[in-house]
C-alpha cells in the first residue's frame, strides 16, 4: 500500500513537472524576449515547457500569479511594489528588459503642450496604480506643477484613444504600444509633450515562491533561454521587430520607431531596489496603500541565485 | 618523393610553423594589451561614476559649492572619457544610453537649486519635488554606475573569453608544430633513415662475403638510385669474384704444379751435384797437379753453390708446397754456438773484422725444436752481415724475449758495420730471386733466395724477422722464433772454473759479450781494459786462473807484452790470446806468439770460454817436466783443423801409449812449439789449415835452433811431387797422404823420433 501511494505520489509529482510554466505576458513590446524565446524555439531547446498567458498590462499580469492562473509573470516593478507592501509569496527572478521611455504623456495637439510645464491647469488622464500615473506624477512634481492644479482623469488604457478623441482628456500618460496606437489613429490631432527621463521602466520577470521551492531547474533552463533570446535581438534586430509586429499587431515602422528606446538584456541591479523604493514612497503618499504599511525589503523579494548561475556579471545588487 | 623535395618540404613546413607560432603569440600578447586597456577604461567609468554618485549625496546634503564643483568637474571628465576615448568595446546603443544619461543628468543636478518655481510656493512641495529630484539624481548614476561595473565585468569576460581563445589557439598553434614535426621526424625516418640502414646493412653484408646482398629500397628518390647502383655493384662484384676464384683456382693449381715440379727437379739436381762434388772432392785428394786443383777448388766451390742453391729453391718449394716439417729434438745452445762459430769463422777469413757473439745470460741452455733450421736461420743472417761487412764488425746477440709455460720466443739479432741497405732494396729484400741492388749480386754473388727463405722458416716457428739498415751505416737484423724448452740443466761448473777469467780488451761491445759468455757457463769473469791495470789487478790479489788477451787492433809493444806474460807466468797465471780472421801474421812478425799458452780465434764461443784455462795450467807445468813426468812415454802434438781428423790420429796414436796434444790451426801448435823445452818428441800436422796452415807453422818453428830436429809430419789430400816438395821446402820432415794409413805412421814415426826422445 505504502509502495503505491509512493509510486502515485511520484506520477503525481512528474505529471506536475511536466505541466508547462504558464506565464503571464503583458501585451508589450517590452514582452518581446518572451516572444522571440517562443518564436525561435529557445524554450524548447532549453528544456523547459512555456504557456504564454497573454494580458493587458502587468498589473493584470501580476494580479494573475497571485491568483495561481499563471506560475510565472512579466511586469514591470511597480505592480511588485504595490503587492508587497502585503504580500510576500513572490519573487523577482530577473529583470529582461528596460525603458526610459516607455510611458509617455500624449497631448492633443490643440492644446499646444510642447513643453511639460504646460500640462499646468490642463486636464491629463492616467491609468490608476500604474506606471502611467507614477510618471505623470514625477513629470508634474520635475516640472513644479503642484498635481493639486491640474485635473487627473482616471482611464483605462484602451480607452485613453477614445477619451482624448472626445476631448475628455487635454493629455494623457501611457505607455506603449497604446501611444503609437493612438498617433497612428489620431495621427496629427495627438503630439507627444517632451518629457525629461525621470523613470526607467525595467520589464522582469516574477516567479510564486512555490514555484521558485518545486521548479528551480526549469526556472533556469527559462532564464536560460530568455538570454538566449535577447541575445537573439541584439544580433538579429529586424527578425525582433518583425516578430514584434507581429504580436503586437503594429506596423513595422512603427516598432522600428520606438525600438531603440527599448534595451533588452538580463539584469538585477541595486536601482531597480531604489526605483521601487522611491516608487512605495510615492504610493504611500499618494494613498495607494496605506499609511500604516511599512516599506518592504525588497531584498528579500528578490532570488538572484538563477540569473547567477545564467549570467553572474548582470547581477550587482550590493 | 626526392629526399631534396622531402628536406625542401620539411624545411619549409618548420619554416610556415614557426611564423604562425611567432605571429600567432604577437597576436595573442596585443590582444593581451588591449584588453588591459579596455579593463583600465572600465575602470576609470566606474570609478568616475561611483564618485559622481557619492558627490551627489554629499551636496544633497550639505549644500557645498566645492561639491558642485567636483560633480561638474566629475561629470565632465566622465563625458569627456565617453567621447573623446575610443570603447569599441561597448555596444553603441550602450554608449548612447550612458551619454543620454550623462546629458540628462546635469540638467536634473541643476534643478536642485532652482528657486525660480512659479505660482506654487507651498513648502511640501518643494520638499517633494526636491526629493524627487535627488530620487532621480541618485537612480540616474547609479545605473550609470552600474552600467560602468556591467562594462567592466563585459570586458572582463571578454578578456577571459579572449584568453581561452588564446589559450586554444596557441594550443593549436604549438600542437600543429607538435604534429608537424612528428610527421617531419616520421617522414625522415621512414623516407631517409631506413632505407640509409638498409643501405649500411647491404654494404655490410657485401664487406663480410655475401655475394648474394641485396637492398630492399624501392623508392624513386635518390637512396633508391644508390640502392639500386648499390645492388649492381654487389652484383658485379659477385661476378668478378666468381671469375676470379677460377683465376685462382687455375694458378694454385699451376702453382702446385710448378712447386711439385720445382720440389722435384731439385731434388733431382742435389743427387748428381752431390756426386760431383763427391767426384771433385775425391779428385783432389788423388795426384792431381797445382793447376788442376785450383780448377778442382773452383770446380768444388761452384757445385757447392749450387748444391745451396738447389737447396734453397727445395726448401721453398717444400715451404709453398705445405710440405716442410720442421724437426723437434733437443739440442744444446751452446753446441750451437760453437757450430755457428765454426762457420763464422771460415766466411769472415782474412777480413778485418771483429766476430762477437753475445748469448744471453739467462739463456736456455737447451731447447726442443728444429736444430738445423735454426742454425741455416742465423749463419744466413751472419753469413750475410760478414759478406758485405768489409771493416768493423759483426755482432751476433741472442737473447730470450720471453720464457712462460714451456715456450721461449728467442730473438737472435746480427749487428754489421757494412755497407746498408737503401730504401728501395729495403722495399724487395725479401721477395725472392732480389738483391737490394743488382749490383749487390755482381759484387757479392749469392741469389736472392736466403732471406726470403728464412723469411718463411722463421715463420714457421710462430716468428717474425725484421730489419733496420741505413746505407752506408750498416744493418741490424732481428728474428724472432719459438722454441719450447725442457727442464733446465745446470751448468756443470767445475771447481776450476771458479777461478776468475780475466780478460783484457779495449773493446766494450766484446767485453759485454764475453761477460754474458761467461755468465752463461757459469764462469767468474773480469775485464780489464789494458794490460797495465790486469797486472795491478793480479797484483792486488785479483785469483785469476787465466788471463785472456784480445790482440788490439794498433801495433803492440811486444816488451811490454812479453813482460805481461812472462810476470803472470810468475804469478802462476797462463796467457791465451784472441784473435781476429786477419792476426796471425801480426803476431807472428811480432814473435810473442810463443808465449801463450792458447791461440784463440773470434768469435769466442760460450763453450770455449767454459773450458778456457781449465787444465791448461797443468798442461803447462806438464810441458816443461814431460821427460819427468811422462818417463817412458811419446809426447806427440797432433794439428788438424777437423775434431774428426783429430779423433782418429790420436785413436791411431794411442796404441803408440803416447801423450797426445791437440791443436786445432798452425797458430795454436805454434803456441807450444815456440817454448823452449816443450818437450813434444814429434809433431803431426795437417797441411791445409785456417788462420795458420801446416807450411807455414813449420817454417816458424824451424827458425828456432831447439826445434831445428823436431819430427814435423805433413798430412796431405794432395798427392802430386810438388806439394811434397813444398812441404818438405818448408821444412817437415816426412810427408803423409790421405786417407792415412796407420802402419805408415807409426813407422815413419818411429824412424823419425830419436831414441833419446823416446
Amino acid at each position: 500500500m505504502i509502495r503505491f501511494v509512493f509510486l502515485v505520489g511520484v506520477f503525481l509529482s512528474s505529471v506536475a513537472y511536466a505541466a508547462p510554466l504558464r506565464i503571464g505576458v503583458s501585451d508589450s513590446l517590452m514582452s518581446l524576449p518572451v516572444y522571440v524565446a517562443e518564436s525561435e524555439g529557445f524554450f524548447a531547446k532549453r528544456g523547459v515547457g512555456v504557456e504564454i498567458v497573454n494580458c493587458l498590462g502587468g498589473m493584470r499580469c501580476f494580479q494573475n500569479m497571485l491568483d495561481g492562473k499563471t506560475e510565472l509573470s512579466t511586469a514591470t516593478e511597480l505592480p511588485m511594489v504595490f503587492n508587497s507592501f502585503t504580500r510576500s509569496d513572490f519573487v523577482l527572478l530577473t529583470t529582461f528588459a528596460s525603458a526610459s521611455n516607455h510611458v509617455k504623456v500624449l497631448a492633443r495637439s490643440s492644446e499646444r503642450i510642447d513643453a511639460p510645464h504646460k500640462l499646468s491647469n490642463k486636464t491629463l488622464g492616467y491609468v490608476k496604480g500604474s506606471s502611467s500615473q507614477y510618471v505623470l506624477d514625477l513629470v508634474l512634481v520635475y516640472n513644479g506643477i503642484d498635481p493639486g492644479n491640474v485635473k487627473l482623469k482616471e482611464l483605462k488604457p484602451e480607452n485613453a484613444l477614445t477619451a482624448l478623441a472626445n476631448k475628455e482628456v487635454d493629455a494623457v500618460s501611457l505607455w506603449e504600444p497604446f501611444v503609437s496606437r493612438i498617433q497612428q489613429e489620431l495621427g496629427s490631432d495627438v503630439q507627444l509633450v517632451p518629457i525629461p527621463k525621470l523613470y526607467t521602466e525595467s520589464f522582469n520577470l516574477f516567479a510564486m515562491q512555490s514555484v521558485v521551492k518545486n521548479r528551480p531547474q526549469e526556472l533556469e533552463r527559462l532564464i536560460l533561454a530568455l538570454k538566449d533570446s535577447t541575445q537573439f535581438i541584439q544580433t538579429h534586430p529586424d527578425k525582433a521587430k518583425a516578430l514584434a509586429g507581429k504580436r503586437l499587431k503594429l506596423p513595422i515602422a512603427m516598432i522600428d520607431r520606438v525600438f531603440d528606446d527599448y534595451r533588452f538584456r538580463l539584469g538585477l541591479n541595486r536601482s531597480l531596489y531604489r526605483t521601487m523604493e522611491g516608487q512605495a514612497r510615492w504610493a504611500i503618499r499618494e494613498g495607494h496603500v496605506s499609511k500604516a504599511l511599512l516599506q518592504p525589503n525588497y531584498g528579500n523579494l528578490t532570488n538572484p541565485s538563477f540569473l547567477k548561475k545564467v549570467d553572474p556579471g548582470a547581477v550587482s545588487l550590493q | 618523393m626526392r629526399v631534396e623535395t622531402k628536406i625542401n618540404l620539411a624545411t619549409l613546413s618548420t619554416v610556415v610553423c614557426a611564423i604562425v607560432l611567432v605571429l600567432g603569440n604577437l597576436f595573442v600578447l596585443s590582444e593581451q594589451f588591449k584588453g588591459l586597456d579596455r579593463t583600465e577604461k572600465a575602470q576609470t567609468i566606474t570609478r568616475l561614476s561611483s564618485s559622481l554618485l557619492v558627490l551627489t549625496q554629499e551636496y544633497v546634503l550639505f549644500k557645498s559649492a566645492s561639491v558642485a564643483e567636483a560633480w561638474f568637474s566629475t561629470h565632465q571628465e566622465l563625458e569627456g572619457l565617453l567621447a573623446s576615448t575610443s570603447l569599441s568595446f561597448l555596444r553603441p546603443q550602450e554608449l548612447n544610453d550612458i551619454h543620454e544619461s550623462l546629458a540628462e543628468l546635469k540638467p536634473i543636478f541643476n534643478e536642485l537649486n532652482r528657486g525660480d518655481l512659479s505660482g506654487n510656493i507651498n513648502p511640501d512641495f518643494l520638499e517633494r519635488r526636491q526629493s524627487l529630484i535627488v530620487e532621480r539624481l541618485i537612480t540616474e548614476t547609479l545605473m550609470i554606475s552600474e552600467l560602468g561595473y556591467r562594462w567592466a565585468a563585459q570586458v572582463n569576460q571578454n578578456q577571459a573569453n579572449n584568453l581561452k581563445g588564446l589559450t586554444l589557439l596557441e594550443f593549436i598553434g604549438l600542437g600543429s608544430f607538435v604534429v608537424v614535426i612528428t610527421m617531419l621526424v616520421v617522414l625522415m625516418r621512414l623516407g631517409v633513415l631506413n632505407p640509409l640502414v638498409k643501405l649500411k646493412r647491404t654494404a655490410d653484408a657485401i664487406r663480410h662475403g655475401d655475394e648474394n646482398a641485396v637492398c630492399d629500397v624501392n623508392t624513386h628518390d635518390e637512396l633508391g638510385d644508390v640502392a639500386r647502383a648499390v645492388n649492381q655493384m654487389a652484383h658485379n662484384l659477385a661476378h668478378k669474384n666468381k671469375r676470379l676464384r677460377e683465376a685462382n683456382s687455375r694458378v694454385e693449381m699451376a702453382s702446385q704444379a710448378k712447386t711439385e715440379f720445382l720440389s722435384n727437379m731439385s731434388h733431382e739436381i742435389r743427387t748428381p751435384l752431390n756426386g760431383i762434388v763427391g767426384l771433385t772432392y775425391l779428385l783432389k785428394d788423388s795426384s792431381v797437379s797445382g793447376n788442376q786443383r785450383l780448377l778442382l777448388d773452383s770446380l768444388e766451390k761452384t757445385s757447392r753453390n749450387l748444391i745451396d742453391l738447389v737447396s734453397d729453391v727445395l726448401d721453398i718449394s717444400k715451404i709453398e708446397a705445405g710440405n716442410m716439417e720442421l724437426e723437434s729434438r733437443v739440442f744444446s745452445t751452446l753446441e750451437f754456438f760453437d757450430k755457428v762459430s765454426g762457420i763464422m769463422t771460415g766466411a769472415a777469413a782474412n777480413k778485418p773484422i771483429e766476430l762477437i757473439i753475445d748469448p744471453s745470460a739467462g739463456m736456455p741452455l737447451e731447447l726442443v725444436g728444429d736444430e738445423l733450421r735454426f742454425r741455416q736461420i742465423v749463419v744466413n743472417l751472419v753469413g750475410n752481415a760478414i759478406k758485405f761487412t768489409q771493416i768493423g764488425y759483426v755482432h751476433l746477440s741472442i737473447h730470450v724475449l720471453s720464457n712462460i709455460d714451456g715456450v721461449c720466443r728467442l730473438r737472435v739479432q746480427v749487428q754489421d758495420t757494412g755497407v746498408g741497405i737503401s730504401p728501395q732494396g729495403q722495399a724487395n729484400l725479401f721477395r725472392q730471386f732480389h738483391q737490394a741492388d743488382v749490383s749487390v749480386a755482381r759484387e757479392f754473388g749469392g741469389s736472392g733466395l736466403g732471406l726470403s727463405l728464412i723469411k718463411k722458416l722463421v715463420e714457421m716457428m710462430n716468428g717474425s724477422l725484421g730489419f733496420s739498415s741505413e746505407l752506408g751505416q750498416g744493418s741490424t737484423f732481428w728474428a724472432d722464433m719459438e722454441f719450447e724448452t725442457v727442464t733446465t740443466t745446470e751448468v756443470q761448473v767445475q771447481e776450476e772454473s771458479k777461478n776468475t777469467l780475466l780478460f783484457v780488451s779495449e773493446n766494450p761491445m766484446l767485453i759485454q759479450a764475453m761477460s754474458n759468455a761467461a755468465s752463461l757457463v757459469g764462469r767468474n769473469f773480469e775485464a780489464m781494459p789494458n794490460l797495465k791495470q790486469a797486472f795491478q789487478w793480479v797484483q792486488g790479489g785479483g785469483k785469476s786462473i787465466g788471463v785472456l788477451l784480445d790482440f788490439p787492433r794498433g801495433p803492440i809493444e811486444r816488451l811490454v807484452w812479453l813482460e805481461f806474460v812472462k810476470s803472470m807466468g810468475v804469478h802462476g797465471v797462463p796467457c791465451a790470446v784472441l784473435l781476429r780472421g786477419d792476426d796471425p801474421p801480426r803476431l807472428l812478425s811480432q814473435k810473442i806468439s810463443e808465449v801463450f799458452t792458447a791461440i784463440y780465434v773470434k768469435p769466442l764461443t760460450p763453450l770455449q770460454l767454459q773450458s778456457m784455462f781449465i787444465g791448461s795450467h797443468s798442461h803447462l807445468m806438464d810441458r816443461t817436466d814431460f821427460s819427468n813426468a811422462e818417463m817412458g812415454k811419446l809426447n806427440l802434438l797432433i794439428v788438424d783443423d777437423s775434431e774428426l781428423n783429430l779423433k782418429v790420429l790420436e785413436g791411431i796414436l794411442s796404441r803408440k801409449q803416447a801423450n797426445i796434444t791437440k791443436a786445432y790451426n798452425g797458430l795454436e801448435a805454434l803456441s807450444y812449439l815456440l817454448q823452449f823445452g816443450h818437450g813434444f818428441n814429434a809433431v803431426v800436422m795437417d797441411v791445409q789449415m785456417p788462420l795458420m796452415d801446416g807450411l807455414e807453422a813449420t817454417r816458424e818453428l824451424r827458425k828456432h835452433s831447439f826445434n831445428a830436429d823436431l819430427p814435423v809430419i805433413g798430412l796431405t789430400g794432395e798427392v802430386s811431387p810438388e806439394d811434397e816438395k813444398r812441404a818438405l821446402q818448408a821444412g817437415m820432415s816426412a810427408v803423409l797422404h790421405k786417407p792415412l794409413q796407420p802402419d805408415e805412421l807409426m813407422l815413419l814415426l818411429n824412424k823419425l823420433i830419436k831414441p833419446e826422445q823416446g
